[in-house]
């Protein structure tokens, strides 16, 4: 195997890790090799293993010699151990781990919020309401919406709970048992 | 009506012929004092058909690993909010907030407290 070939390999590998669409630039590289399809599909399958399992660990603690003596280990040949120690330890990691959070199982988030407050001046059971109330729009990372209204007294439930979960969420981040690594 | 209207309406109906007598008329007085805020509530709420938000619950997870990612150790929020109407089957919305977004819903809930108050300070 050409050395570049290997070099563009590994960089189809961290694009699909990214999560994106690589068929063409698969297809480009079983046309410009002379390997048997059988080869190269356990060449570029063995790699995307490799890599995955080589960025879950995080950087801080997973040093580039241990990564190196596991290649060595595996009989990766010593002139491609760099091309796959650029990418985890290279620039490009942050881009990588972003896309790894990005892709993780989630519940919707809310993207956008809207309000408006009401004042209900007269209604059909009561000549003389004049009581505040809002009106909440949320637009949710799945693409829904949801718009519902929410009583002043609900609303100041609503409000001290999201204060409460800033500060519960600032002590857990406080506590030592986070920064516990291995 | 407030107290002071009421005692007028009340006063003015036992002078009237045919009227009710003073010990009705403050048994009157002693139900509207009492029941009033709930008669006004269950008023205001007849004239809310939209979706309202009923009740909400909340946890605060840490995230540890994940398939891709060995050591996230990052705080969430995962809050589900009762929405429905009334009379009606609640439909239960769950979502997730990273502390980012936690701080932008609070700064949002803190602009529309502000409304408010500026709203029942002038009336």
């Amino acid at each position: 195997v050409q050395k570049h070939a290997v070099g563009f390999f590994v960089a189809v590998v961290v694009s699909a890790l990214e999560g994106k669409d690589c068929k063409e630039s698969v297809r480009a590289i079983a046309e410009s090799t002379d390997l048997s399809e059988e080869k190269l599909t356990s060449l570029i399958s063995g790699m995307y293993t490799l890599l995955r399992e080589a960025l879950r660990l995080p950087v801080s603690t997973f040093k580039q010699e241990v990564f190196k003596e596991d290649l060595q280990n595996l009989r990766i040949p010593e002139e491609f151990i760099m091309d796959f120690v650029s990418v985890v330890f290279g620039n490009r990691r942050p881009v990588v781990d972003a896309s790894s959070m990005k892709h993780g199982n989630r519940l919707p988030s809310v993207n956008d919020m809207k309000w408006r407050v009401d004042v209900a001046i007269s209604t059909s059971s009561l000549a003389r309401a004049l009581q505040p109330s809002i009106l909440m729009l949320l637009k949710l990372s799945d693409g829904t919406a949801h718009r519902f209204e929410v009583p002043v007294a609900k609303f100041q439930e609503l409000r001290y709970n999201v204060a409460l979960i800033l500060k519960e969420m600032n002590d857990l981040e406080k506590r030592s048992i986070l920064k516990i690594q291995d | 009506m407030d107290l002071n209207q009421l005692e007028a309406f009340l006063t003015a109906q036992t002078k009237k012929q045919g009227g009710i007598t003073a010990d009705q008329a403050a048994a009157i007085a002693k139900f509207w004092k009492n029941h009033r805020t709930k008669i006004r509530e269950s008023l205001i709420n007849q004239s809310r058909w939209d979706n309202t938000m009923k009740n909400m619950n909340w946890r605060v997870d840490l995230k540890s690993q994940s398939r891709h990612i060995d050591q996230i150790n990052t705080p969430v929020a995962i809050v589900e909010m009762e929405l429905g109407k009334n009379g009606q089957e609640s439909e239960f919305l769950c979502l997730e907030f990273d502390e980012a977004k936690v701080n932008q819903m609070l700064k949002k809930l803190s602009e529309i407290e502000e409304s408010i108050t500026a709203l029942t300070q002038t009336t």
